[in-house]
């Protein structure tokens, strides 16, 4: 019974990932942007995970494996980057130079 | 029964990821976003990977999930640290909404 | 309505709203995001197709090393010209819009011409999969790229290659500290470099050593290398180095001297260039393409002739 209901669910939390990223559409902060990207990481290793067992191949397993053990290199480059959101752009700027 | 049992799981994990995103949309400010996104995905990710050892069964395939979810909860860690901390630096919680 | 096809529906949706957002959208930062998260929706529909081998590839380089890649540029980019990394691009070319109508006609065409094509009985497929048994392998995609196709994974490692030396070429006075954040005061970074360094090399070993039977092999734990070694540069653990090092240009080079010697050691025997030899010597030379591979990618992402350690 499980078995039908899983490629159901993961249909679900596929139409989540596309709902989320209205996020990264509205913004405001560069922050809320990239908080999209860990939702897409976390639920995309969720899908790989549930696919695998769905479609019996096991490698998929290591492909989620990978993308948890890479996942934290975007917000790692992301770090100490300069605000730019328009209404306090220029004192932000400032700011951000001294950072890097 | 076990099968029952991997269902209800399942569907637990996918209303979590689902408050998750939820969260997400609806939270006032980076911080709450934040704070909702990676409590509630990680949880979700721990049911489903709760389940799918169940449906699986093997000792191997249950401690590789284990696995992945401990990863993703440290990645999920650092990267809602750094996060936070950036945009502490730009714009402090003020918690009223942006 | 089946549910493999709302699946295939769903995942082409996102993929094609993506695109269009990366392609259309008007601020730069959020079309970076966007295409991190295109990265992703690529490895998921690969795993959907059941194609583990690109999908192993791309969740280490669509979604870690071109992402970051790009955030990083972002970043110098706000550095250098302030103004034009917070412009908003209200304005397509009109050229642009031709294009992407010729594009788009263009994949309608292929696709409706694919659809109404008889499928050919002797595709190339369908040998390698009937002749695999002769080589031992079990991954046909390995046999593919080393024993059918053994020409095309020589040359492409001449072309990573390439691209190395002409970035070198292109970046030789470029600043080389700009990528690095001053991750060592973060108390979480270090255990992240902990924990994830050993898992990510026991892994590429894995892969390498499994890729002859099943998904994985040479540029897929070379790509999950390449990504750590990127962590290693954005924790400041490793650093960009002004000047290269013999060992260095060694390891770039490994792959395409190790393919060139599986090439060329079948002549001795008279065979044919390129003649398998059996599953050893593809051991040896995916692992020299791993190592070309990794050390490629991650000086690239440096822009850097080669590293030094960092602080620790």
């Amino acid at each position: 019974m499980t078995a039908a209901v899983l490629p159901w669910a993961i249909v679900f939390l596929l139409i989540n990932l596309g709902a989320g990223l209205w996020r990264a559409w509205k913004g405001p902060t560069d922050g809320d942007r990239l908080l999209t990207t860990l939702l897409f990481a976390t639920t995309s290793v969720a899908v790989l995970l549930m696919m695998a067992e769905w479609l019996a191949l096991p490698a998929i397993r290591t492909v989620a494996l990978m993308l948890v053990l890479l996942a934290t290199i975007i917000s790692l480059a992301f770090f100490g980057m300069p605000e730019r959101s328009p209404e306090e752009g220029s004192r932000a700027r400032s700011a951000g130079e001294g950072d890097d | 029964m076990i099968d029952l049992m991997a269902l209800v799981v399942l569907l637990a994990g996918c209303f979590f990821v689902f408050a998750g995103t939820v969260g997400m949309l609806r939270l006032p400010d980076v911080y709450c976003r934040l704070h909702a996104l990676t409590k509630a995905d990680n949880l979700g990710l721990l049911l489903i990977c709760l389940s799918l050892a169940l449906l699986d069964g093997r000792l191997r395939s249950t401690l590789l999930l284990l696995l992945v979810w401990l990863l993703a909860l440290l990645a999920s860690t650092v990267s809602a640290h750094l996060i936070a901390r950036h945009s502490r630096a730009r714009r402090p919680p003020t918690g009223k909404r942006q | 309505m089946n549910v493999q096809v709302v699946i295939d529906i769903v995942l082409g949706l996102i993929l094609v709203g993506l695109a269009a957002q990366v392609a259309l959208g008007r601020h730069l930062f959020r079309s970076i995001v966007f295409y991190v998260a295109f990265g992703l929706a690529m490895a998921l529909i690969w795993a959907r197709l059941g194609a583990a081998d690109l999908a192993l590839a791309d969740a280490a380089i669509g979604a870690g090393l071109t992402g970051a890649l790009m955030m990083v540029a972002f970043r110098r980019l706000v550095g250098i010209d302030p103004q034009q990394a917070q412009a908003q691009f209200t304005r397509h070319s009109h050229v642009a819009f031709g294009v992407a109508v010729l594009a788009a006609g263009l994949v309608a065409t292929l696709g409706l011409a694919a659809l109404t094509m008889a499928r050919a009985p002797e595709s190339a497929g369908m040998q390698v999969l009937t002749r695999l048994d002769e080589t031992g392998l079990g991954n046909p995609v390995t046999g593919v790229l080393l024993v059918f196709r053994g020409f095309d994974t020589l040359i492409e490692m001449v072309v990573l290659l390439t691209a190395f030396i002409g970035s070198r070429v292109m970046t030789q006075r470029s600043r080389l500290d700009v990528t690095t954040i001053s991750g060592f005061e973060l108390p979480l970074v270090r255990t992240l470099v902990a924990v994830i360094l050993p898992l990510a090399v026991l892994i590429a070993m894995h892969l390498l050593w499994i890729g002859a039977d099943q998904p994985g092999g040479a540029f897929q734990a070379g790509a999950l290398l390449a990504g750590s070694g990127v962590l290693l540069l954005l924790t400041g653990t490793l650093l960009p180095a002004p000047r290269s090092h013999a060992v260095v240009r060694l390891a770039l080079v490994a792959g395409v001297g190790a393919l060139c010697l599986l090439a060329l050691a079948p002549l001795v025997q008279g065979r044919p260039p390129m003649a398998f030899l059996g599953k050893g010597s593809l051991l040896f030379a995916e692992a020299a393409m791993m190592v070309s591979v990794a050390v490629a990618l991650t000086l690239l992402f440096a822009g850097a002739p080669a590293l030094k350690a960092g602080r620790s």
